[in-house]
Order: C-alpha cells, then structure tokens, then sequence
C-alpha cells in the first residue's frame, strides 16, 4: 500500500552516458477480457438474483459477495465498476465526441435492468464496495431514523454533482473519491487510502455505510426497485407478524407493520402535508438558485478554468511560483484570452449546470419530506423496496423459513413463536 | 462433530481471530510509520540535496561535491524502494491478515438472536424528528452553496485583468506622480518664462519632504509628524485646502530617519480616482477624492539607513512600492505591488539589492510597460502587471538616491559619488560612462539630446545624452536636493535655500532668471501649463509665469 506517493526524478547519468529507457504506455486491455469483464457480471447478477430469491441463501450470496471482491476488487481493481459507470454514460451524454465503451454501458445499465425485476440483488454480492463493507460488520448499530434519513440524502447531491462534474467534462469524482478503490489496488494517495480505512472500520459498527448514505449508484438501483416485478420478502410464507425479523436488518430497510388505528392528530397531519406540499416548489426553486449561484464556483474543477484561474492569479502575483499546468500553458504561447474565453463559456456551461442539480436537491429532498409525512397503511413486515440490499440476513429470523428449511427454532425463536392471534397488529403498543 | 469438539475449534478460532486482529493492528501501524517517514525524507525534498546542489551551482566543476551527491542520491533511491517494498508487503499480509480475522470472527461470533423479552415498543414511524434531519441536510447543502458563491472563480477577460485607471491619456496628461506620469521630471508642453508672480501661498499643515502631485485642479500632498501622518488635496486654482486627513489608527513607531529625509519623503500618487500615500512608518492608505478613506494597510517599518524616501509608482491598478533595506545578501529588499482598488497584495518579488532611496519610474519600452528601478548595485526593469524581471544590468555602487530616467533609447542610471551610467534597455550593454557631476540625491532630466545633472553642492552638468560626454557644467553657490524639473525649453532649479532658477538648455550655459521664494525648498517642483507648485517648508506656493 501507498506505493504511488513518491514521485522523484531520473538520476542525472549525463555524465556517464547511461540512456534512460523512454516512457512506456500500457497496452491496451484486450477486447476479450473486458468482454468477459461483462459475461462475469451477467452471471453474477443471475447468481444473485437466483440466491436470493430462489434459494434464500445469505451463506450463497456471502461466498458470490466473496468472489465479486476478489474478482471486481482486487483482480480488477475496482475498474470498471457500475457506480463509476455513471460518469461515462453522463460524459457521453454531455460530450459526443467521447466514445463510451461498451463495457461502461453494459455495467451502468444491466444492474439497472435487473434492479427493474429483483431490486438491489448487485448491491447484494455483486458490487465489491458493497461486499466488503457487507464482510466487515460484525457489531451492529442501528443509527437513529432521522439521522438515516438525512444521511441517505447526501447520495441524492452526491449524484447530482458526479453528473455534472462528468458531463462537463470535469473529472470523475466517484472515482477520484472512492475509498475502496485505493484498498483494491494497494494504491492511491493517502488522503482516499485513510479514507478507505475510515470506511472499512465503521463498516464494523455501521451496515454498510458507503452504500447507505453516500452511494450514487444505490440511489438510481433505489429508484429502478421501487417498480421491481420481484421484492424480498422476509418471510417465504405468510408473515405472522412474530416481530422476529424486527432486529435483523442492520442496514434499517426493513419496515415495521404499522397501526391500523394511528394515534396521530389527522388535523395536524393535513396541516403538515399541506405545508409541505406548499414548502416542494419553494425548495425546487431555491434550489435552483443556489445551484445557479454556485455553479460556477463548481467549474474550479474543470481543468480550463482551474488554468485560468491559475494563469490569472499567478499574474496578479495572489500566489507565488507555478504549476506545471501554467509552465506547460505559457509554453504554448496561446494568449491568456483565449483560455479565459474558453474558461467562460465552461463557467456559463456549469451555471447552467448547478440550477439543474440545485433543483434536483431542492424536488429530491422536497419529495422525500412529503413521503415522510404521509403515512401508508402496512399490514405487514415489508423489506423496503428502495433500501434492501437483498443480503438474504432477515430470511433466518423468520420462523417460517426456519420452518421451511427444517431448521430448529433457538430460544429466541421458540420463546416468540408462535404468537396467539390476539399478540398481532392489533395487541402491540401503540406508539403512533 | 462433537460440541466439544465443536467448542475446541470454536476457542481456536477465536484464538487465530485475535492473533490475526493483532497483526492486522501492527501492520496498520507499520504502514502509517513507513508512509510518515517516505513523506519526510525523500529525493524531492531532501533539504541536503537542495543544499549540495545550490553548492554545486557555485562550484560546478567540484567532483568531490558530484560524488557525494551521487552516493546521496543513490543512498535515498535505495531507501525509497526499500521502504515501497516494506509496504507492498505490508499491505498484502494485511489483507491477507484481515481476511483470517474476518473468517474467524464471523464462524466464532454468535448470531443476533431476536430477544423478545426486551421487545419495547415497536419503532414508530418516521417522526417529525425525520423530517428535521432531511431538512437539515437541505440547509447545510445551501450553506455550501452560499459558502462557494461567495469564493467565485477568479480570472476575467484579457482587458479586465488589469482595470484601467479613470483616463489612460489624461493620467499622462496631468502630473499624476513623483517628476510626472513618467518620472522623467520633464514638461516639454508647459511655460513658466520670468518674470514669476504669486498667484496664490497656502500653509501646509504638516512638513514633508514630498512634492506636489496635481490632477485637474486638485493638489495632493503629504506631511508626518511622529504623531500623525496625513494626505492633504488643494484647490489647485485658489490654495484652499479641502480636505485634510490623517491615516486611521496610532501611527506605528517613527522610523529611524535623518533630518534631511524627515518621515514623509515619498510623493502620493494618484490616477484621478483615489490618491494612494505610502510614509515612512510603513502605512499606506488610499483616499476618494473626497478625502474618504478607502483603504489602509500597515506594511511594517520600512527601515533604512537615512529614511524611507521612494515614491509609489502605479501602473493602472497596481501600487507599485519599491522597498529596498539593507545589504544584497541579507534578502531585505523587495517590489511589492498592492491592489490599488483594496490594498491587499497582488505580488511581491525579493530583490538581490541593497536599501536605496530611489523611487521606481514607470516607462514604455518596445511598446511595454517596465517599472525601471536602481539599487546597488543593479538596474532592474520589471513587467508592472506581473512582477516579472525583464532584465537587469550591473554597475551601481554605493548609496543610490537618484531615480533614474529613461533617456530616448537611454536609461540614465546614477550610482553617487562614483559614476553616471547610460544603459541600453532590455540589456547589460553599458552605452556610456563617466565620473563627470554625479549627483547624490537629485534625479537627471532630459531635453531629448541631453542630460541634465544637478550636484547637491550646486554643480550643473550638461551630457550630451548619447555619449555621456560633458557638453558644459556650472556652478552655483547654492545647495540642492530637488532634482531639476524641464518645463518647455528650460530648466527650473531649486535650492534648498529657496532661490528658483531658470536655465535654458541648450549647449552652452544660459540663466533666465531667478526667483526668491523665502522658505527653504527640498520638493522639486510641479509645472502644471504656465504656473509652478513648490513645496517650502511650510508653504504650498502657486506661480503663474509669463509666456515666453
């Protein structure tokens, strides 16, 4: 690890005569390989779906998780993954003279197919971010409600900047500030490889908190499961609504039956939607104006702008020495005006840019303060379509499916289960 | 299997668990030490590499200092690949040590059983408490936004990068700063032929040794006091002061200076817009042209051996200050260029000079700005805009007081007591040299075809500007500090006893006449059309001359 920090100059040989060896690209991959890069992921997305839907097997999904680190991890070195093909497709959305790869386009949009059909089944064991952060927890800790639900907002901006910053033509900052990558690759600066450690060790306490509150790729899988054929479902059978199941998700996507006489204040629940829904096009709308305002601040990454910004300061003497980038500029002989006219029209572009993603914010957190509110009946113990990563862990805490596998009940089980009829739904606490 | 044998290998794993955790721990360790010590010492960065090839520079044919740099080299290349092969497998049997961790931690560990005894109450709905957290998110993302709003990107258009001062033409029109928008001490245009007149006689609040600037029919001025230090504008058409102000704040200690300096020697300048001071103590500060402050910086006591005396110069929106202490090698001296809108710092470049008295002259040479300075024991021509050296010519010795001019394709250079020098810009071709009439403390001017140098104990030297050949001289039995000031065809001189004199240029001595102002002069004077401002001691005086 850290084996790409020191960068140093060739020893000076002009003396002796010795000819250093000239730079050498890496050869191209093989067209071969990258398509098996693609074959891997169709059979593992089918394994996966197959494992947990069919077989209802966490040890399945754990081993297949297992392989797709080894294999999507390490052996490939986190390159190419489907939450850094967004970029690609954006960019080439944004710029048609970028020739996408096909290996880009097959890893954006087949988890996205199958999610139509079998939910988050890459998030399960197909994707190594989620498999090795999925390895590592040991000790879960259920975060609190509303900080989970504030957390998952910041992959909604998360995704809107990468959009942007791709299909500007800015970088890819998924991958510049991915954390596992570097883990993969025993490599990268060191900013991302503590980074990386940082993420592993909460994985410990935290279920998988990259995917949960920061993953870009999770939130477009969210919103292709919301409308999947197939969800999981806890129980195999009919759920008797034992509450078993209750502590088994440490990823908080699994949602409790609800009350069917609620204790809340219907009035003041009206109110409150009506607010809301007052308060959606207020923060679409300031959203869109800070994004505008902002936005060209944003085109600091664009390496244009960056150079200009540069090449101006440094002949304000603001900052002192040089860049590379600057030394190399200057050397073209290009005057200052055309790179800062090419510079506007990149900040105009990113002006443009930011209302999108600001409205984007304002609409996705505008949405999600509506559906907190509303309160929608569920007679049962429901796998959130949008959040389960369809890890297969609830499936034993379910009688049901103990019962299925033949299994023996433990004591918490047999302690539970089963509940007379009068212990369901209707004899719990209130609490809402 | 049975339990006990089940249990055996249940405390062996979790025996492997802990040992592979440990391992997993050290390493870590091992990797943050061996990361901390490769960004510490490295070939890039080696302070004794640096050292031995600064050496190297002074020495280049030095073996010994080659082999030693080489056995240098070597030994760090050796150290850095030893240490990436220490971390290559580090990480990997830190993998391979979490890896086992995991396994045995995950066979050993007891599943979460559900625990129906402590079954509370079932978890409510998302509360309103939910709805506090995703709002919460939504305002600290438009707190970034405003936050990055406000650091916008900085660069403009080629014609925005430098703003242009209110009128380019009328700055080179008026008498802006120190010897005019040039420096070169010359009015071709104006006349003030004898006899002279009064027109009018102010009292200037404070003394200094700066002279008069005007713009339009506004006088600026500064004087100092070891109490306070202030700017004061003049009704260039009556002597009315409008408006007196001194720089906010207690004055920082008074430098220290000699009597013949006093503490406010430099000449304000202005560009028709705000009037910027510099003073000895090492305020400087920028008024509207109301006499409102617009900004005020403190740029630390401007030490040197006789007292601060440069004047500011300004290139469109740069202050250009030239601050020059010491000796060459102890690293004193130093252009700092502020932002004539704020006051911060634009730039600011190290000179290998040592302290000066000269003030920095803006001129154009091959169609570019060059801020012209002299300091022993160089002359340095600077790009205004950025700061950038252009080119440098050695030669100057001793004390340079004298600031020096951009002579038709020669700058006059004047290095007191030993020599004056006539460079070709833009190289270190000295044209021509000579001993004849140097002066210490005033500055040459120039009719087109010769040079005009006054000596503080009253000897006028005439050069013939391409050659530096002496075309005549003269004495007078006065004394001088104020450098010569060309107004049409003749020179104005004045000493320090107060007397002007008018002489003709040409090549042969002619005085036109003489004018007795009664205080003692050290300002050189400002011709503004047919009228002269002269700074006395404790007067502004206005003379209205007769056209020739």
């Amino acid at each position: 690890m850290f084996l790409a920090a020191s960068r140093f100059p060739p020893p000076e040989f002009s003396e002796t005569g010795h000819q250093l060896p000239g730079f050498q690209a890496p050869v191209a991959r093989a067209l071969i390989f990258e398509r098996l890069d693609i074959a891997v992921l169709v059979l593992a997305l089918a394994l996966a779906a197959w494992l947990a839907f069919r077989q209802r097997s966490r040890r399945g999904l754990v081993w297949l998780g297992i392989f797709s680190v080894l294999y999507f991890g390490f052996w490939r070195k986190g390159c190419i993954c489907s939450i850094g093909s967004i970029q690609n497709i954006a960019l080439a959305l944004g710029d048609s003279s970028y020739a996408i790869p096909v290996t880009a386009i097959a890893f954006g949009l087949l988890p996205l197919v199958v999610a139509l059909f079998f939910g988050r089944v890459f998030c399960a064991a197909v994707c190594p971010h989620g498999a090795i952060q999925d390895v590592m927890l040991l000790k879960p800790v259920t975060v609190p409600t509303w900080l989970e639900h504030g957390l998952r907002m910041l992959a909604y901006i998360y995704l809107g900047l990468a959009v942007v910053f791709a299909a500007t033509g800015s970088g890819f900052i998924i991958c510049e500030y991915d954390p596992f990558v570097p883990i993969f690759r025993l490599s990268g600066s060191t900013t991302m490889l503590v980074a990386g450690g940082v993420f592993l060790v909460a994985s410990i306490f935290i279920g998988r908190p990259y995917c949960r509150f920061l993953c870009p790729y999770g939130v477009l899988l969210g919103l292709a499961s919301r409308v999947s054929k197939w969800r999981i479902k806890v129980t195999p059978t009919t759920c008797t609504q034992c509450r078993l199941c209750e502590q088994a998700c440490p990823f908080n996507a699994l949602n409790p039956a609800t009350n069917p006489t609620p204790t809340r204040n219907i009035a003041t629940a009206k109110r409150r939607l009506v607010g809301l829904l007052v308060l959606l096009p207020i923060l679409a709308a300031t959203g869109f104006w800070l994004g505008g305002i902002s936005g060209t601040a944003l085109a600091r990454k664009h390496r244009t702008v960056s150079l200009a910004e540069r090449i101006q300061l440094e002949a304000t003497g603001a900052v002192t020495g040089t860049t590379d980038a600057a030394t190399v500029f200057r050397s073209t002989g290009t005057p200052p005006e055309e790179l800062f006219a090419a510079a506007q029209k990149v900040e105009y572009r990113f002006g443009q840019a930011g209302r999108l993603v600001g409205l984007w914010i304002g609409l996705v957190i505008g949405l999600k303060l509506l559906a907190l509110a509303l309160q929608r009946p569920r007679p049962d113990y429901e796998a959130d379509t949008t959040r389960c990563v369809a890890c297969a862990r609830c499936y034993r805490s379910c009688p049901e499916e103990l019962k299925r596998l033949g299994l023996p009940f433990s004591e918490g089980h047999a302690s539970a289960w089963p509940l007379p009829a009068v212990g369901r739904a209707e004899a719990r606490p209130s609490v809402l | 299997m049975t339990p006990h044998r089940q249990t055996q290998l249940h405390q062996f794993a979790f025996t492997v668990a802990m040992a592979a955790g440990l391992l997993v721990v050290l390493l870590t360790g091992l990797l943050v030490v061996t990361t901390v010590r490769g960004k510490v010492a490295t070939l890039v960065n080696s302070k004794q590499v640096v050292r031995l090839h600064d050496e190297l520079r002074t020495r280049p044919k030095d073996e010994t200092l080659k082999q030693r740099i080489r056995q240098l080299d070597l030994q760090l290349r050796q150290e850095t690949f030893n240490r990436l092969n220490l971390s290559h497998q580090a990480a990997r049997a830190l993998i391979g040590g979490l890896a086992i961790f995991l396994l045995c931690t995950h066979w050993t560990r007891q599943p979460i059983l559900p625990n129906p005894l402590a079954w509370g109450a079932l978890r409510p709905e998302p509360s309103q408490l939910a709805l506090y957290g995703v709002a919460g998110v939504f305002g600290l993302a438009a707190f970034a936004a405003v936050l990055a709003a406000r650091v916008p990107v900085q660069f403009s258009g080629g014609e925005q990068v430098v703003e242009a001062p209110a009128d380019d033409a009328e700055f080179r029109r008026q008498w802006p700063a120190f010897r005019g928008p040039t420096g070169s001490g010359a009015a071709p245009d104006a006349n003030v032929a004898m006899p002279w007149r009064i027109l009018w006689k102010t009292p200037i609040p404070l003394p200094g040794m700066s002279s008069p600037i005007v713009w339009s029919n506004s006088v600026f001025l500064t004087g100092a006091t070891d109490k306070e230090d202030r700017v004061f504008r003049f009704d260039a058409e009556t002597g009315a002061l409008l408006w007196s102000q001194a720089l906010a704040g207690p004055k920082p200690p008074a430098p220290k200076t000699t009597e013949d300096t006093g503490l406010s020697a430099p000449t304000p300048v202005t560009d028709g817009r705000r009037v910027y001071a510099v003073f000895p103590d090492g305020l400087a500060a920028a008024f509207d042209w109301t006499g409102k402050p617009v900004w005020q910086r403190n740029l630390g006591p401007l030490e040197n051996a006789y007292g601060y005396a440069a004047s500011p110069a300004l290139y469109r929106d740069r202050l250009l200050i030239q601050m020059d202490s010491g000796e060459p090698a102890d690293g004193q001296s130093r252009l700092l260029a502020l932002d004539s809108r704020t006051g911060r710092n634009l730039w600011q470049v190290n000179r290998p000079v040592a302290g000066s008295w000269t003030s920095p002259v803006l001129v154009e040479w091959n169609g570019q700005p060059q801020l012209l300075t002299c300091a022993t024991p160089l002359i340095i021509a600077y790009n205004p805009v950025d700061g950038t050296e252009l080119w440098r010519a050695p030669g100057l010795e001793s004390d340079c007081a004298p600031s020096p001019i951009l002579a038709g394709n020669v700058v006059v250079a004047i290095a007191p007591n030993n020599a004056i020098l006539g460079v070709q810009p833009g190289t270190t071709n000295v044209l021509w040299r000579t001993t004849d009439g140097v002066p210490d403390a005033s500055s040459p001017v120039s009719d087109g075809q010769r040079i005009y140098l006054l000596d503080p104990n009253g000897t006028l030297t005439c050069l013939r500007q391409t050659t530096g050949q002496v075309v005549w001289t003269h004495d007078f039995d006065d004394h001088f500090y104020a450098s010569p000031t060309l107004v049409g065809g003749s020179l104005i001189l004045l000493s320090r006893k107060g007397v002007a004199y008018l002489v003709a240029t040409g090549d042969s001595y002619r005085e036109l006449g003489k004018y007795e102002f009664g205080e003692k002069c050290n300002a050189s004077p400002v011709p503004r059309g047919h009228r002269l401002l002269v700074r006395g001691q404790h007067s502004l005086f206005c003379i209205e001359g007769g056209a020739k």
